[in-house]
């Protein structure tokens, strides 16, 4: 495949400490690259929720793992160490209890090779 | 027009960080950041903060965004989730800020329009002022 890359990319719930009204544990965010293009889109079908204030906490990794995610065994002996990626953990930016109401959520994001996809 | 000066000072670091210490400050002044009172930039907590930047340097407070229940100063997390929280080597821990807002008369924005129109280039600028192919880079 040519374009962007050729994994889609996954933000998962990993954990909520304290209240969040918007999701819950295994909740998804899924973001597809485009065929042939350079471009990527979020999947709205199979994204469970979308929370604007989760956008900047994760935007510095998106595009790494939409080529570089989860090689296999092969695959990772050509790579260099910084791009074989295995899952990231990042949290929400809100503090929760006692300073804030809500807060937090703890996300895994990971690369998942679009041969191991289904409607895409 | 007045605005406002966005301090975030470093609350604690809870674990590791390779850029900031407790007392460490980030200070905003739109339209950016201020380097003469800004200790260290991590560009992916900048980002994390984005969202609370131009509400926070025009006025909204941190109490109605969310950011504090019952105080003045709000409080905000860097992205990397806390040691004990995910599997071990995939975090170093987290940086706590305080955010704090100080009302100032003229902000940097302000000064240049000021330096615009001194100029009589105008703000807007004037058409004269334009430069060619403002589309292309």
């Amino acid at each position: 495949m040519e374009g962007l890359g050729r994994n889609r990319v996954v933000l998962e719930v990993y954990k909520i400490k304290g209240r969040c009204p918007i999701y819950k544990e295994g909740d998804k965010l899924v973001i597809d690259p485009l065929p042939n293009e350079e471009v990527s889109i979020v999947n709205l079908k199979e994204t469970d929720a979308l929370c604007p204030r989760i956008f900047g906490t994760a935007l510095t990794s998106y595009f790494m793992y939409f080529e570089h995610a989860k090689p296999g065994p092969d695959e990772a002996e050509k790579m260099a160490w910084q791009k074989a990626l295995g899952p990231a953990y990042f949290r929400c930016p809100e503090v929760g209890e006692p300073h804030s109401r809500n807060g937090y959520v703890i996300f895994k994001m990971y690369g998942v090779p679009l041969e191991e996809t289904e409607n895409v | 027009m007045p605005g406002y000066k966005v301090v975030l000072e470093c609350a604690s670091v809870k674990g590791f960080c390779p850029f900031y210490k407790k007392g460490d400050k980030i200070t905003f002044v739109e339209p950016g950041i201020v380097m003469e009172e800004t200790d260290a930039i991590c560009y992916a907590f900048i980002l994390n903060f984005g969202p609370w930047y131009r509400p926070l340097v025009r006025g909204i407070t941190p109490k109605e965004l969310g950011l504090t229940k019952n105080e003045e100063e709000g409080y905000i997390a860097c992205h990397a989730p806390p040691l004990g929280e995910v599997p071990e080597g995939a975090a170093h821990g987290t940086v706590f800020f305080k955010i704090k807002q100080i009302p100032i008369e003229e902000t940097i924005e302000d000064k240049w329009v000021k330096d615009l129109l001194e100029k009589g280039v105008g703000f807007p600028p004037k058409r004269e002022f334009w430069p060619e192919d403002t589309e292309k880079p």
